[in-house]
């Protein structure tokens, strides 16, 4: 086996060159090369020829053009004799007394001081590595405070309980505190540690269902809500996805037509109210509490819908009925439904029920409860003192519990905080989740209108969330993120096509190359060779 | 002392004898006379320029007289013919008055070894033609029979540039075949004093032969040998380029002045009587020095300006001074290191 050595000289010259760092100097030397050898080539092509010597001297001596003719080839044999004749004692004066052209010129002067200068830079010491500031100790200062702002307001909201108020009181006077250092200047570690703070306050209290307490009687409730078919989703959204989800499980159970289904489901309830209070697990037995309160109430509210929208049916029915056979139908009409129906005659009927519905969508009642197609065209159908009465009685149906308002500003803190988060840390944003439309579905609501946005569902859906369609006949794109100019964040841009309305797709867009801050290009000279490496290698190549 | 050193030396010696012979009659011309002598040493014909009586014709003469030459005088007339200067074929007749059917040549002027060809502008192109066949060539072909000109052979022409009325001037043709103009000027006061008191008294005896036939033809043989090194043929040819407004080497001066530069003959008059003057001077090769000195007197009369010029007041010599002036002698990395 051939062992390879390497002399002490060209180690020491590895080293000396690997212990310095500025890439310029291989840049350097490597010009100096290319410099000797262009030199040499410049110093062939102008050496001076044989008659440019003698030119040279013949100037120098005042010899009117002997030497040069003395040495010219198309001088006549006879004459150049008695040239070089003429010449001889010339020559001889010329090397006497020291004509010859000096070697050295100005140019020269480079040489020596390129050497110097390059000795010199070989045998710096290495310099230390810039000093960069530690991570997360750059001053950060927040200019949009929005988030904040709404995390300080967020045990304000109504329809809190004390309690819930109480407990939001710890975020809000942490995200207060948070917004006055960042307002004065704060490093960026202990920004984010604030936040991080407050999130973990937030997810605590968004997990408190699946503390370790809680678990026995969490289980036992679910266990017991599973017993019966129809509570069983109910069950599952206990479970798995919160308050909000289990409220809205109760609107659909209490608001269920046949009272024998809305009793099983009330007394599956009660049931398990019982088993997470004997299990000790008082945040369960509150939330079904909550939902017991609010059963009767749910479920007044339901039939009161129900009869309205029966009683328009039946109204709507007979009016169809009257245009068909105006005798028969007469019969059958009572004073209420004719002076009702007097706001709908023939002919104005659609137009004035389009404008009654188009008054109802407006308001803030929730239409995805039960048979929300028989509550829409009831609407459409329905007089004014019908239109109000069934507007507040389905506000009364959707009112949520304490614990779903609760789990709702828990989960606005919780996005709140994410944003300031990735602001504060310069990472793009997280893409905000598009709510869904007023018709979309709930995303484990498979028994309702609409389809999964992973469209693995049959049923169809008008896939509008809130972002506006972007038309055009090509790609167009449309910023999600506002670009901050001042401090080059990365930003990342979503565009959204016609062509494909369900896919969403990221467009790089020239703002996001806007300019680089100062932790790209940290960054980049973070990615050099440590110095550590470095000297680990100068070892190997001293150790010989 | 190899040969050509003695012949160096005796040339040297030759001409400045025969310059100092001239000197005593022609007197305040030193630069007229080099000139004139470097143009008999290089074979060559001059055209001299001045006003009457500033001694053209009397240098002409004693010039002949000093080499031991055949020397005849062709007073330039308007009603001169080609016929009056060749000569011709004429009848002979017997003692009765009788022809004999037989033509003898009768040789006219132009058959001397030196001819002064006395105000020839005012004759006609047509007979200041006759001369170009004898100043280029060397010969006179009457008849149809060629007939060689004695050796050496040289012309000597004057003209007067201030009588112009009646006077043909030389086309350019004729002008080239000149080898030098010579500019005769007007002496000084101190020379004129002395011409005065030289020129008023006795009629002094004339100068001797100072240089034989054979010498002359020696020197001529001699001077066309004297080395040109190739730096003086560039420098000679760059002067030469120098006068052509069409070529790029030209000055600013020379494309606004000049509408004809000087040709080939220009060059050739440069390195000829370049080496005429360094013969005269006992140095065997030609120098820049010495085609400089050269190169009024042997490209003046090839310029051709324009009449802008003229009207200017501006001279062949004003271009030519600037066109010399602006060439460098040596290669620009000989200058460099000096």
């Amino acid at each position: 086996m051939a062992s390879t050595s390497v002399s002490p000289e060209l180690a020491s010259v590895v080293r000396q060159l690997w212990m310095t760092p500025q890439s310029w100097l291989l840049v350097l030397l490597c010009l100096a090369l290319l410099g000797a050898v262009g030199g040499s080539i410049r110093a062939k092509l102008l050496s001076p020829t044989d008659e440019q010597i003698a030119l040279f001297f013949d100037r120098r001596l005042g010899a009117a053009q002997e030497l040069v003719a003395a040495i010219d080839p198309t001088t006549p044999g006879p004459f150049r004799s008695c040239l070089s004749q003429r010449a001889s004692p010339q020559l001889d004066t010329v090397i006497n007394s020291g004509m010859l052209p000096g070697y050295w010129r100005n140019f020269h002067l480079s040489l020596p001081v390129t050497v110097v200068v390059g000795v010199l830079l070989l045998n710096l010491p290495t310099p230390a590595p810039a000093a960069l500031p530690e991570v997360g100790t750059r001053s950060m200062r927040l200019h949009n405070d929005d988030d904040l702002v709404a995390l300080e307001h967020l045990d304000e909201a109504p329809g809190l309980s004390e309690h819930t108020r109480a407990e939001l009181r710890t975020v809000t006077q942490q995200a207060a505190e948070l917004r006055k250092k960042l307002q004065d200047g704060v490093s960026q570690r202990e920004a984010l540690a604030d936040v991080a703070q407050l999130q973990n306050t937030v997810s605590e209290g968004l997990a408190e269902l699946n503390a370790p307490e809680q678990r026995a009687g969490l289980e036992a409730a679910v266990a017991v809500l599973r017993q019966q078919a129809q509570t069983s989703s109910a069950a599952q959204a206990l479970e798995s996805f919160g308050a909000r989800a289990l409220d809205e499980e109760m609107r659909r159970l209490s608001s269920a037509e046949e009272r024998f289904a809305r009793q099983q489901a009330k007394q599956a309830l009660e049931e398990a109210e019982r088993a997470a209070r004997a299990h000790n697990a008082d945040t369960i037995s509150r939330q079904l509490s909550e939902q017991l309160e609010l059963w009767d109430n749910r479920t007044d509210a339901a039939q009161q819908v129900h009869d309205l929208i029966r009683s328009i049916e039946e109204r709507s029915e007979m009016g169809d009925a009257r245009r068909k056979d105006p005798a028969k139908a007469e019969a059958l009409t009572t004073p209420e439904a004719d002076g009702a129906q007097a706001d709908l005659a023939p002919g104005q009927d659609d137009g004035k029920a389009e404008r009654l519905s188009a008054g109802l969508e407006h308001s803030t009642v929730d239409f995805s409860g039960p048979d929300a197609e028989r509550i829409e065209r009831a609407s459409r159908l329905a007089s004014r003192a019908e239109r109000q009465a069934l507007t507040k009685a389905l506000a009364k149906l959707q009112q949520p519990s304490p614990a779903a308002k609760r789990e709702q500003a828990l989960m606005d803190a919780s996005q709140a905080l994410s944003r300031l988060q990735s602001a504060l840390s310069d990472r793009p944003s997280p893409l905000p989740t598009p709510t869904p439309g007023p018709n979309a579905p709930a995303p484990r609501d498979t028994h309702k209108r609409g389809a999964s946005s992973s469209g693995e569902s049959a049923a169809s859906g008008d896939h509008q969330g809130q972002s506006q369609r972007v038309n055009g006949t090509e790609l167009q794109a449309k910023t999600e993120q506002s670009m901050d100019l001042r401090r080059g964040q990365v930003t990342a841009t979503v565009g959204r096509s016609v062509a494909t309305a369900t896919r969403e797709t990221l467009v790089p867009t020239p703002q996001a190359l806007h300019a680089l801050g100062p932790e790209q290009i940290e960054s980049v000279e973070r990615a050099r060779v440590p110095s550590e490496y470095r000297e680990q290698v100068s070892r190997y190549f001293s150790a010989d | 002392m190899t040969s050509i050193e003695q012949s160096l030396t005796d040339a040297q010696t030759q001409v400045a004898a025969l310059k100092s012979a001239l000197s005593t009659v022609v007197i305040g011309q030193e630069q007229v006379l080099d000139e004139v002598l470097w143009a008999l040493l290089a074979c060559g014909n001059v055209l001299l320029e001045g006003a009457p009586g500033l001694g053209k014709t009397l240098l002409v003469k004693t010039l002949s007289n000093c080499l031991d030459l055949s020397f005849s005088r062709i007073q330039f007339t308007p009603d001169l013919m080609p016929g009056d200067i060749t000569g011709g074929n004429v009848l002979l007749l017997d003692e009765q008055g009788h022809s004999t059917g037989r033509f003898e040549l009768h040789r006219g002027p132009l058959f001397a070894q030196l001819v002064l060809a006395d105000e020839i502008n005012r004759a006609s192109p047509k007979t200041q033609s006759a001369l170009l066949e004898a100043m280029q060539e060397g010969s006179v072909t009457i008849s149809g029979t060629r007939h060689q000109l004695p050796s050496p052979f040289m012309v000597l022409a004057t003209e007067n540039p201030i009588e112009m009325e009646g006077t043909y001037p030389l086309p350019e043709a004729q002008l080239d075949r000149f080898l030098f103009k010579i500019m005769v000027p007007s002496p000084t006061p101190s020379v004129l004093e002395s011409i005065l008191a030289a020129t008023t008294g006795h009629a002094s005896a004339s100068p001797t032969t100072v240089i034989q036939r054979a010498q002359l033809l020696e020197l001529q043989s001699l001077c066309r040998d004297v080395a040109v090194p190739q730096a003086v043929l560039h420098y000679a040819s760059r002067i030469t380029t120098a006068t052509d407004p069409m070529a790029s080497s030209s000055t600013e001066r020379v494309r606004a002045s000049v509408r004809f530069g000087a040709g080939v003959r220009g060059g050739q008059a440069l390195i000829l009587g370049g080496k005429a003057r360094a013969l005269s001077a006992g140095r065997p090769n030609v120098s820049f020095e010495d085609v400089r000195a050269v190169a009024k007197p042997a490209l003046r009369h090839r310029l051709l300006l324009s009449f802008e010029s003229e009207s200017l007041g501006l001279s062949c010599d004003d271009v030519l001074s600037e066109v010399v002036d602006g060439i460098n002698e040596l290669p620009p990395e000989v200058e460099q290191r000096l």
